[in-house]
């Protein structure tokens, strides 16, 4: 969400203000904020996430306290909810949708990462003004390589667990190499496609730690798991 | 339909850079913008001059990276599109596209070069598997151009 305020705050070119504030969990020292409507709507949007997975783990393993946080939540998502409903039907759909294409073991790695980049697309597209087609675009792209990217990350543990993931069977029908070189292609595929979308916005203001984020830190995950596995050879 | 030189209506000339686009739209958008014509009595014209301003940046922006860089626009060559693969070189040397899309010529107005280069986004799911296909052809060729 922060990389989310900082490109809204660069192409709206938002006017913030600075605040001191005590952080509940490091009250020693005072923090400074950086406000601006950016910063509000993104917290509106950790909120609406937030309150669901709450809810999903509630649902998925009987949580009773994230329950219990979850009903505690519930007044500030509800206040979210009415501030962008548009967005607040979307993320509840699309991840029903998720839920539906991981019990039916979606093979499809375009359709089952294009449920997620649709509901971060939504996310994205935050005014229906002249970028809400470029920002859908961008966060469409973007939270296909995201979910492709945790995937990747995350089939080791899927594979003892008997977990969904996408990308399970191509690990079984592909030799290793294959299997490496068609993630990176399938996953380089989606953020350059991202990359291509933030270049046809007027970002002027934070464009170089965008274009940093985007061209190398997105990648930082994947690097530190590849060498993880050369070390284990 | 008129000749619509979008680096006219943005007050740039065609080679210039990316960031000075993007700061010509920016300087013009704040301008003419709704939003800060609310109060003004010449509001419509002040829109209408907006909508120019944000079909030029986005017809530039396009265009640049299909590969077509305005350098010839508005030339009187009956296509002022150009090749939108220019600059890519086929195995024996000549101009032209690996994908059988138009090429230079054959456009009768922008609609119908952005409908054929049109690809990508627009389809929800995509496909990686021919992106990937796209680039293993790129590669191929260019180890032709080498071999030679």
């Amino acid at each position: 969400m922060t990389f989310l305020i900082v490109l809204l705050s660069g192409l709206y070119e938002l006017v913030g203000q600075k605040e001191s504030f005590t952080c509940a969990l490091h009250p020693a020292k005072k923090r400074t904020a950086f406000l601006n409507e950016a910063t509000d709507y993104a917290a509106d949007m950790n909120l609406i996430l937030g309150y669901y997975h709450l809810l999903d783990d509630w649902k998925d393993e009987k949580n009773t306290a994230k329950k219990r946080m979850a009903d505690r939540l519930r007044p500030d998502y509800e206040k979210a909810a009415a501030r962008f409903p548009k967005q607040d039907e979307a993320i509840r759909t699309h991840l029903l949708e998720l839920a539906k294409a991981e019990e039916r073991k979606e093979t499809d790695l375009d359709v089952v990462s294009g449920i997620f980049g649709e509901l971060l697309a939504e996310i994205f597209a935050w005014k229906d003004d002249e970028w809400h087609e470029e920002l859908h675009c961008f966060g469409f792209y973007l939270g296909k390589f995201i979910y492709l990217m945790d995937a990747y990350e995350d089939l080791p543990h899927d594979k003892k667990t008997h977990a969904y993931n996408p990308f399970e069977p191509l690990s079984r029908q592909k030799s290793p190499e294959e299997y490496e070189t068609l993630c990176k292609c399938y996953m380089t595929s989606q953020i350059s496609e991202c990359a291509r979308s933030f270049e046809r916005l007027p970002v002027l203001q934070h464009a170089e730690i965008i274009r940093n984020i985007l061209y190398s830190g997105v990648w930082s995950k994947y690097e530190i798991l590849q060498k993880k596995k050369q070390k284990k050879k | 339909m008129a000749f619509f030189d979008p680096y006219q209506v943005l007050g740039v000339p065609s080679n210039a850079t990316d960031d000075e686009v993007k700061r010509a739209y920016r300087n013009l958008s704040r301008k003419y913008h709704p939003d800060a014509n609310v109060n003004n009595p010449n509001k419509e014209q002040a829109e209408e001059r907006f909508k120019q301003i944000q079909a030029a940046y986005d017809q530039i922006m396009k265009m640049r990276q299909q590969g077509f860089t305005g350098q010839n626009y508005g030339q009187g060559n009956g296509n002022p599109y150009g090749n939108p693969y220019g600059g890519y070189r086929n195995a024996d040397g000549s101009g032209g596209n690996p994908f059988g899309y138009g090429g230079s010529g054959g456009y009768q107005n922008q609609e119908d070069w952005y409908r054929n280069m049109s690809q990508g986004y627009g389809r929800p799911y995509s496909s990686t598997g021919s992106w990937c296909i796209s680039m293993l052809l790129i590669n191929l060729f260019c180890n032709c151009c080498c071999r030679i």
